[in-house]
């Protein structure tokens, strides 16, 4: 399977925060959430794909095309929606539209008019006068209607009812069932992504935690709930973090299999992503 | 670059159509009550070329570069619609307010006299000088650069005010005609083939000099 998206040992760096070579791929057919805390990097990562800010190091190719050599065909191949969705804001939406078109030779009116019908939307209706959820829908509108190949969603969810947003999803496993595309979206709430994704790229503090199907995340991560016997500093190795609460001591392993032969009296429950996510936020707890 | 023009004039059609039409009646008007020759590049080009930033200036105001830039176009595409689109309107807005400023009765100055080819290079040359130092700071800063350049233009003038009360107003009026007697001698000069050739190759540069300074520093812009 080729790769829609190919990230390799991208680095950006700015005071306080920097992104470390961060590597990942979307193949061809699939859905890759992406997927960490506030300020993890999910937003600039996607800036760097559409070169919205510089990187430092690394590359990025879209269908194999580098985003800045072939800066030009490589954005006409993706179809993008940023987190806080700012267009000129006292014209009508037609007239937004209507100004993106001629980018794109594959733009579809009826399909574009269609959609504004089906999210509720009027052209006639000035940029400003939408909430956020109608402006991410009006972006999500704009992105879908040229056929682009990838969709690069940050944050699409945010600012939607759970209605709209189910139904987002399951048009984003529609765009799919075309084996050529791809969808890369950016999210933190974690549900969404149980539900969609193909891959998981989980990222914190500017670097990838773990690039994997979602089915290997499910089955490879878990969190551990014993006694004292956890915190044994000789069986440390074995887990990524460790927490303690009034009811006992938790630990997340993403080695499942030894753990449970180093603790076979421990429970261990699937971690979800949130668990993943809040075991290894820094600063979420203290070993 | 066609699809991008396009698209600003859509985004800014009411901008482009108020102020394309109603700027140039007002300066048209305000032309036809001057009759300091010196002072119709000097001052009009000035007036002419803050008008494109004042309308990229909303782009900045809505934050909506970044989709532009989403747009499947490289930087220096986008800069060059800029270049052109600014180009084009200041053009447009200069012969709207030129003619007018002749049309209008009891105008001063003659149509031969504004249309002359001399002050017609003048007032393009003025229009190059302010908006090459103007778009690479407008790149830069945003909306903040044009104040800056406005407030170091004031700055400039205080402490020609403070200059004069300690060299005399003898000496400052001195310096002060040289802008119109500098222009003069240009006018006067450019008759010669020459000269008037050597002032428009000296503006192409200005310009492509100005484009080069911007688009170093639109590559550097993160959105």
């Amino acid at each position: 399977m080729s790769a829609a998206l190919e990230i390799t040992g991208l680095r950006k760096a700015y005071k306080g925060f920097a992104l470390k070579d961060v590597s990942f791929t979307v193949p061809e057919g699939s859905i890759m959430g992406l997927v960490g805390p506030n300020g993890a990097g999910k937003t600039t990562i996607i800036k760097l794909i559409l070169n919205l800010v510089r990187r430092q190091a690394g590359s990025v190719k879209v269908f194999g095309l580098d985003n800045l050599a072939d800066e030009k065909a490589a954005k006409s191949r993706i179809g993008f929606v940023h987190e806080t969705p700012a267009l000129v804001e006292d014209v009508p939406l037609k007239s937004i539209a209507s100004a993106a078109a001629p980018f794109y030779p594959k733009w579809d009116q009826r399909l574009f008019l269609s959609l504004m019908d089906e999210f509720g939307l009027n052209p006639g209706q000035k940029f400003k006068t939408l909430s956020h959820g109608m402006k991410m829908k009006f972006s999500l509108a704009l992105a879908l209607c040229h056929d682009a190949d990838l969709l690069v969603l940050d944050e699409p969810t945010s600012g939607l009812d759970p209605v709209f947003r189910r139904e987002l999803l399951e048009r984003l496993s529609g765009v799919i069932q075309d084996v050529r595309k791809a969808v890369l979206f950016s999210t933190h709430i974690t549900s969404d992504l149980e539900r969609t994704a193909d891959y998981i790229t989980l990222v914190l503090d500017g670097a990838v935690v773990f690039s994997s199907p979602r089915d290997d995340v499910r089955d490879g991560w878990a969190v551990v709930k014993g006694g004292p016997e956890i915190l044994d500093p000789s069986r440390r190795p074995l887990f990524r973090a460790v927490r303690e609460s009034p009811y006992g001591i938790e630990a997340l392993t993403s080695d499942v299999p030894s753990a449970r032969m180093a603790f076979p009296s421990a429970v261990f429950d699937r971690a979800s992503i949130e668990d993943i996510m809040i075991f290894l936020n820094p600063g979420a707890f203290h070993d | 670059m066609i699809k991008l023009i396009r698209k600003d004039l859509i985004l800014h059609k009411k901008f482009v159509l108020g102020v394309g039409i109603l700027y140039p009646l007002y300066l048209g008007f305000m032309g036809s009550r001057v009759d300091n020759l010196a002072m119709l590049p000097v001052l009009g080009g000035f007036l002419y070329a803050i008008v494109p930033l004042i309308l990229f200036g909303r782009e900045d105001k809505f934050k909506s570069e970044a989709f532009g830039l989403s747009l499947p176009v490289t930087r220096r595409e986008y800069l060059r619609a800029r270049f052109l689109l600014s180009w084009g309107l200041m053009f447009l807005m200069y012969a709207m307010g030129s003619l007018l400023m002749v049309a209008v009765p009891g105008a001063r100055l003659a149509a031969a006299t504004v249309f002359s080819p001399k002050m017609i290079l003048l007032s393009l040359a003025f229009m190059a000088v302010y908006f090459g130092f103007l778009m690479p700071l407008f790149i830069r800063f945003g909306q903040v650069g044009m104040l800056v350049f406005i407030v170091a233009l004031q700055l400039i003038g205080v402490l020609l005010m403070v200059f004069r009360s300690a060299v005399g107003v003898t000496t400052v009026k001195k310096l002060f005609r040289l802008i119109p007697d500098g222009v003069a001698a240009v006018q006067s000069s450019l008759g010669a083939v020459p000269a008037f050739l050597a002032l428009l190759a000296l503006l192409a540069l200005l310009t492509y000099a100005s484009f080069e300074l911007s688009a170093a520093f639109l590559r550097r812009k993160e959105f």
